[in-house]
C-alpha cells in the first residue's frame, strides 16, 4: 500500500497543472448546468448558454481524456522502454495506484457534480449511482485506449478509429433493428445501465490483462473484437 | 563457474526476422563483461529478454538464479539497468526522480547517492527533459547504482555522448567498481570505451554467440602477425583455420592468429610457411581483435550467400 500511495503522490505531482485546470472546468460545467436549468425558460439566454456550455463540456471531456492519457502513459504498458519496467514495482501495485487515482480524483468528482447539478443532456440530475456508472464507463474506455497506446497522439488516433467503428457499428444495428421491427420482431437492445456496467467490467478486464501480460496485440484484439462481439451477443433478440 | 546470467538456446523472432538465434551464454559473477557485436547483432534484444522486457520466442535465460520471464520486484531491486532507449520521466526534476526511486530500494545508500551527484555534477533542480543526453544518461546511471545492485546492465550507454562525458561516465564506473562487489554487463559497439572497463568479453554476431572468455585470455591468444615470403614462395592453401583475415601485398603477408602461444607461436608459423623473413608478432587491442573477428564473420556470410 505504501508503494501504491507513493506512485499516486508521484502522479499527482506530475499531473497537478492539467488536473487543476480540469477540476476548474468540472466545477464550471456543474455551475453552468445548475444555472442553465433556471435560464432554460428564457429562449434568448438559453441559446447563448447552450452553445457556450456545450463548448466548455466538450473541452472538459477532452481534458478528462488528456488527464487519463498523461496518467497512464507516464507508466506505459506498451513497448519495452518505460522506466517502470526495470524498477521493482509490482504490476498489480502500479495498476492499483492508477485505478485509485482515477476513481477518487476523476470518477467521483464528475459523478458528484453531475448528480448534484445535472448534465447537459438531461433535464433532471441523474441519481448518484447512475452518474457514477456513466462516469466510470467514460474513464474505463479512456483508460483502456491509453493502456493500448504509447502517447496522447496514439490515443487520439485510436479514439478516432474506435469512434468511427462505433458509429458504423451502431448504424448497422439501427438498420438491422429497423428490419427486425418491419418484420414484427424485437431487435438488439443497447439501452440501459447494463451497457455502462458491462463497459466498465470489460474495459477494466482488458486493461488488467494488458498491464499484467504486456501483450499489446492480444489486448487490442480483445478490446476491438472481443468487447463488441460480447455486447452484440448480450443485447441480441435472443435475450 | 559461478554464473549470474545464463542463457540456453535463447531466440527471439520479430516477424520473419530472427534477432537472436539459439544464444547460449554465461556471464560469470563478479566480472565486468562486454557484450560486443556490430549494430543489429542482437545485443539490445538479448538484454531486453534478460530484463523480462520482451519474451523469448524460444529457449530460456536465468538471471540471478531466476528464470528471466519470472523476474519480479525482488530480483529487479538487485539489478541496475541503464539503456540508451530507456524513457526517463521527463517532467520530473532530478531530485524528484531520486525521491521517487529511493523508497523502492531497501538497500538505497544515501551517501553513495550524494557521492554520485557530486561525481556526475548533476543539476538537482532541473527537469530531466531539459537536460542534455549526456546528463540524462548520468541521471539514469545514478538511479541505477545508488542502491548498490548486484548486477548492472548497461545497454549502449555511450552512444551519443561526447568524449568528455564518456570519460566521466567511465571514471565513475571504475571508481565504483573499486568500492562494490558487482557484476556488470555492458552491451556496446563502442569498443574503445569498454576496453578500459571490462575483464570478460562475449561477442555476438547475427544473434549468435561467437566468443565468451576473459579479456586477458583473448588478448593472450590473438596476435597480429606480419612477414615477408621468400621469392617465389606462396602461402599455404588453404591457410590454417586459426589465421584470420590473411591478406598479402606483394610478398608481404599480414594476418591475425587466434591461437597464439608465447613459447611455440612463432615456431608454428615458421613451420607452416618455411623460409619466411622479417616476421613481426604484435599483441592486439580488444578493438583490433573485435575488428578482425567482425571482418571474418562478414567474409563467412559472403561465402555462404
Amino acid at each position: 500500500m505504501k508503494l501504491v500511495l507513493h506512485i499516486i503522490r508521484k502522479d499527482f505531482r506530475h499531473l497537478r497543472f492539467i488536473f487543476g485546470t480540469w477540476c476548474a472546468l468540472v466545477i464550471l460545467t456543474g455551475a453552468w448546468n445548475a444555472h442553465w436549468g433556471r435560464l432554460k425558460e428564457n429562449p434568448e439566454y438559453s441559446h447563448h448558454f447552450w452553445s457556450f456550455v456545450l463548448e466548455v463540456a466538450m473541452v472538459e471531456l477532452l481534458l478528462r481524456a488528456a488527464v487519463v492519457s498523461k496518467l497512464i502513459h507516464s507508466d506505459s504498458a506498451v513497448g519495452s522502454t518505460a522506466f517502470w519496467l526495470s524498477r521493482p514495482i509490482p504490476k498489480t501495485n502500479l495498476l492499483a495506484s492508477k485505478a485509485i487515482f482515477l476513481a477518487v480524483l476523476v470518477v467521483l468528482p464528475v459523478a458528484i457534480v453531475e448528480s448534484e447539478f445535472g448534465t447537459l443532456l438531461s433535464d433532471t440530475p441523474p441519481q448518484f449511482l447512475e452518474a457514477l456508472l456513466s462516469s466510470m464507463a467514460y474513464i474505463s474506455v479512456f483508460t483502456l485506449m491509453a493502456a493500448l497506446t504509447r502517447n496522447l497522439v496514439g490515443m487520439a488516433t485510436l479514439a478516432a478509429i474506435v469512434f468511427g467503428a462505433i458509429w458504423l457499428f451502431f448504424s448497422g444495428l439501427i438498420l438491422l433493428n429497423r428490419w427486425y421491427s418491419e418484420h414484427g420482431r424485437t431487435g438488439w437492445d443497447l439501452s440501459g445501465e447494463w451497457l455502462w456496467l458491462f463497459l466498465v467490467v470489460a474495459c477494466g478486464a482488458v486493461t488488467w490483462h494488458q498491464y499484467l501480460t504486456r501483450r499489446t496485440g492480444r489486448s487490442r484484439v480483445l478490446a476491438f473484437f472481443g468487447i463488441p462481439i460480447v455486447i452484440l451477443v448480450l443485447s441480441g433478440p435472443w435475450f | 563457474m559461478n554464473t549470474i546470467i545464463e542463457t540456453q538456446g535463447l531466440s527471439r523472432r520479430f516477424g520473419k526476422n530472427l534477432a537472436v538465434t539459439d544464444l547460449t551464454m554465461k556471464v560469470p559473477r563478479g566480472r565486468i563483461c562486454a557484450l560486443l557485436g556490430p549494430n543489429g547483432a542482437g545485443k539490445t534484444t538479448t538484454i531486453k529478454m534478460l530484463m523480462n522486457m520482451i519474451r523469448p520466442s524460444a529457449g530460456n535465460a536465468t538471471v540471478l538464479g531466476t528464470e528471466s520471464v519470472q523476474l519480479g520486484p525482488r530480483e529487479l531491486s538487485r539489478i541496475g539497468y541503464v539503456s540508451e532507449n530507456q524513457e526517463l520521466p521527463g517532467s520530473m526534476k532530478v531530485w524528484e526522480l531520486i525521491d521517487y526511486c529511493q523508497p523502492m530500494y531497501p538497500s538505497w545508500d544515501e551517501d553513495l547517492c550524494d557521492d554520485l551527484v557530486q561525481l556526475f555534477d548533476l543539476p538537482l533542480t532541473q527537469k530531466i527533459k531539459s537536460l542534455s543526453r549526456g546528463v540524462r544518461i548520468k541521471v539514469a546511471l545514478l538511479v541505477a547504482l545508488a542502491y548498490r545492485p548486484e548486477l548492472v546492465i548497461l545497454d549502449e550507454p555511450f552512444s551519443g555522448l561526447d568524449p568528455l562525458v564518456r570519460d566521466e561516465f567511465i571514471r565513475g564506473l571504475l571508481e565504483l567498481s573499486g568500492r562494490s562487489e558487482w557484476t556488470v554487463l555492458i552491451a556496446s559497439h563502442d569498443i574503445d570505451e569498454v576496453e578500459r572497463l571490462v575483464d570478460w568479453v562475449c561477442v555476438i554476431d547475427r544473434g549468435q554467440l561467437r566468443i565468451s572468455e576473459s579479456t586477458a585470455a583473448l588478448e593472450d591468444r590473438f596476435r597480429q602477425c606480419e612477414f615477408t615470403l621468400a621469392a617465389g614462395q606462396q602461402l599455404p592453401d588453404p591457410v590454417p583455420d586459426s589465421w584470420l583475415t590473411a591478406e598479402s601485398s606483394g610478398q608481404r603477408v599480414r594476418f591475425v592468429v587466434t591461437d597464439y602461444h608465447e613459447q611455440t607461436g612463432e615456431a608454428q608459423i615458421r613451420k607452416a610457411v618455411p623460409g619466411l623473413k622479417e616476421m613481426t608478432v604484435n599483441r592486439m587491442s580488444l578493438k583490433a581483435i573485435f575488428m578482425s573477428l567482425a571482418r571474418q564473420y562478414r567474409r563467412h556470410r559472403e561465402v555462404q550467400t
